[in-house]
């Protein structure tokens, strides 16, 4: 049953989403809108405890003359949710598992163990420690066990199970050995095959599998020790990157994350291929249009974008621009971010 | 708490089964009777007392409109009403664009979807009726022409009810990235189409230049021409160069 303060939370917890195609000012406005709902329509409560940032002005969109919802309430714990994804979004990679475990910490005392909107955001927090490097067996145990839920509530074609799936095969890559590896291009193999039956291949969902299975590709090339059986992975992972960045630009422009993205994936896959002058001109194409973009700009891919450019002018033989970019790649992931040059 | 009125009604739909499956709208009398059952709230404002022929009047005049139909598209729209003031109320403060607030709007209308389950299947499953006048609002500013434009975002909303449906586990947001492509087509500017396409046809170029083959033609006659052609609609000066 929906109460009005819910649904109420509820559209705006949607409708706040579409900012995080905004630039980072807008996200963390956004963020702090979201508190003030929170604050407005829910029981009193320290937000800031949860991580969250400090209530603006009351949101007074509409008259309150119900009682307020309790904040165990899941349309609370959904405004929540949104609230921290926007505010981690400004945040570097390494300082956002924090926040997710304040949030999941606040609730903890307030809500049953297996609550839905809990665990999304335990499921959160375990994913941000795994893009912040960090593959502890509790993460994978985390992670493992949270597949298992999704599969057991939303089925094995479920979309929240497809999610669970590619989070477990991230941990899996970010962890060292190559066994892991093998496991996770499988699972993201037949994950996006799956996606790609079920949405059809241009569907957003399938083609950021895409992007998963093409990071696999390149790392298995990375980690393979024969030159023949490198390059063809790198060959397959320079199509499949292909293949993505096409979808990125015609879906969300050429300015896009996902677009972006891919164009490092080829650059990197060119570099392992020898294609060095191809590579370099990649992958400062990839930094042209991240300057460009005024959306969502991911660190991570920033940092990965002036590695790759300081390894193809490193086998070029330029090792100043080699050092530069390496300079520039230790300094975003350090996280003080700029402009890139 | 104000509650949405239909714990009634939804607890009947749901013991249908709908919520899992579309099923038909329960009937006058079984309505009538979960009006005269209700404590309060929306069945009170017709009055208790009256049962049947309350909610027959809902209905109004027309003869054609089934009052128990009539009942279940009111339900509808009063329980995503919330929803939607929210939305609107983030498109004020936050000064939406038109993509941005139709994104927002599929989005609310997804969520509601998932929430309201119950209502949303119920045959004629869907949206409520309020979405598409809201949708006629927004076409007013879409580029194309205004009914067949409404038209196409009605049956995108009910394409992103019926993939939350299909997968009540999938969010919003991706049901949405399901139909943004058409969306978006729908609603952006003509310059902005245009300066996208140029956009995608130079970063096109600048792919070929970069992946293609040594014996691939980089650019054809036509598409060089294409390139020319909206540059100078953009007011940018044509490249110098041999051909076209």
């Amino acid at each position: 049953m929906t109460s009005e303060a819910a649904g109420w939370m509820a559209g705006i917890g949607e409708a706040l989403g579409v900012l995080m195609a905004r630039g980072p000012g807008s996200r963390e406005r956004a963020a702090g809108f979201a508190v003030s709902a929170l604050a407005w329509w829910a029981d009193p409560a320290d937000w800031t405890r949860a991580g969250l940032p400090a209530a603006g002005a009351p949101e007074r969109g509409t008259a309150r003359w119900e009682i307020p919802l309790p904040v165990s309430h899941p349309a609370v714990l959904r405004l929540a949710h949104a609230a921290m994804s926007l505010r981690v979004s400004v945040l570097a990679t390494g300082a956002r598992p924090r926040h997710w475990d304040r949030l999941a910490a606040f609730f903890r005392p307030r809500v049953p163990s297996g609550d839905l909107g809990l665990r999304r955001i335990v499921e959160n927090g375990l994913l941000a420690r795994v893009a912040a490097g960090e593959t502890s067996g509790d993460v994978l145990d985390g992670l493992a066990k949270a597949l298992e839920q999704h599969r057991a509530a939303d089925g094995e074609d479920g979309y929240a199970t497809g999610v669970a799936r590619m989070n477990l095969a991230l941990a899996w890559q970010a962890g060292s050995a190559v066994s892991d590896l093998g496991r996770a291009l499988a699972l993201v193999a037949a994950e996006t095959a799956r996606r790609a039956v079920r949405y059809r291949p241009a569907h957003p969902v399938t083609v950021e599998a895409r992007g998963h299975l093409t990071d696999l590709l390149l790392a298995s090339a990375e980690a393979e020790p024969q030159l023949c059986a490198r390059r063809d992975l790198a060959g397959q992972a320079l199509a499949e990157a292909r293949l993505s960045r096409i979808a990125w630009d015609r879906l969300f422009g050429v300015t896009s994350a996902g677009a972006i993205r891919s164009r490092v994936q080829a650059g990197h896959a060119l570099l392992l291929l020898g294609e060095l002058d191809q590579a370099r001109v990649c992958l400062e194409c990839a930094l042209a249009f991240d300057t460009r973009s005024s959306g969502t700009r991911d660190d991570q891919t920033l940092g990965t974008t002036f590695s790759l450019l300081a390894r193809t002018y490193a086998a070029s033989g330029d090792r100043q621009h080699a050092r530069n970019a390496e300079r520039r790649a230790l300094q975003i992931r350090s996280g003080s971010t700029g402009t890139p040059g | 708490m104000r509650e949405l009125c239909f714990a009634a009604l939804v607890s009947a739909l749901e013991e249908k089964g709908c919520g899992r499956a579309e099923v038909a709208a329960p009937s006058l009398s079984a309505i009538a009777r979960m009006v005269n059952a209700a404590p309060a709230t929306l069945y009170n404002w017709w009055g208790i007392d009256q049962g049947v022929q309350t909610v027959a009047r809902w209905a109004g005049p027309d003869p054609a409109v089934k009052p128990s139909l009539a009942f279940l598209a009111e339900a509808k729209v009063v329980s995503f009403w919330p929803y939607r003031s929210g939305c609107l109320r983030v498109a004020d403060v936050f000064d939406l664009s038109l993509t941005e607030l139709a994104c927002a709007y599929y989005r609310t209308i997804g969520v509601w979807a998932g929430d309201c389950a119950a209502l949303a299947r119920c045959r004629p499953a869907g949206p409520p009726s309020c979405v598409a006048e809201d949708l006629q609002v927004i076409a007013r500013f879409a580029p194309g022409d205004l009914e067949s434009t409404s038209v196409r975002l009605r049956s995108l909303a009910d394409t992103v009810v019926a993939s939350i449906f299909d997968d009540p586990s999938l969010t919003p947001a991706i049901a949405l990235d399901g139909v943004r492509e058409e969306l978006m087509r729908l609603l952006a500017p003509p310059e902005d189409r245009l300066a996208a396409r140029v956009e995608v046809i130079l970063a096109e170029l600048a792919d070929r230049l970069l992946h293609g083959e040594p014996d691939d033609e980089l650019i054809t006659q036509a598409e060089s021409g294409q390139i020319r052609q909206a540059m100078a609609r953009l007011g940018l000066p044509a490249p110098a160069g041999r051909g076209t």
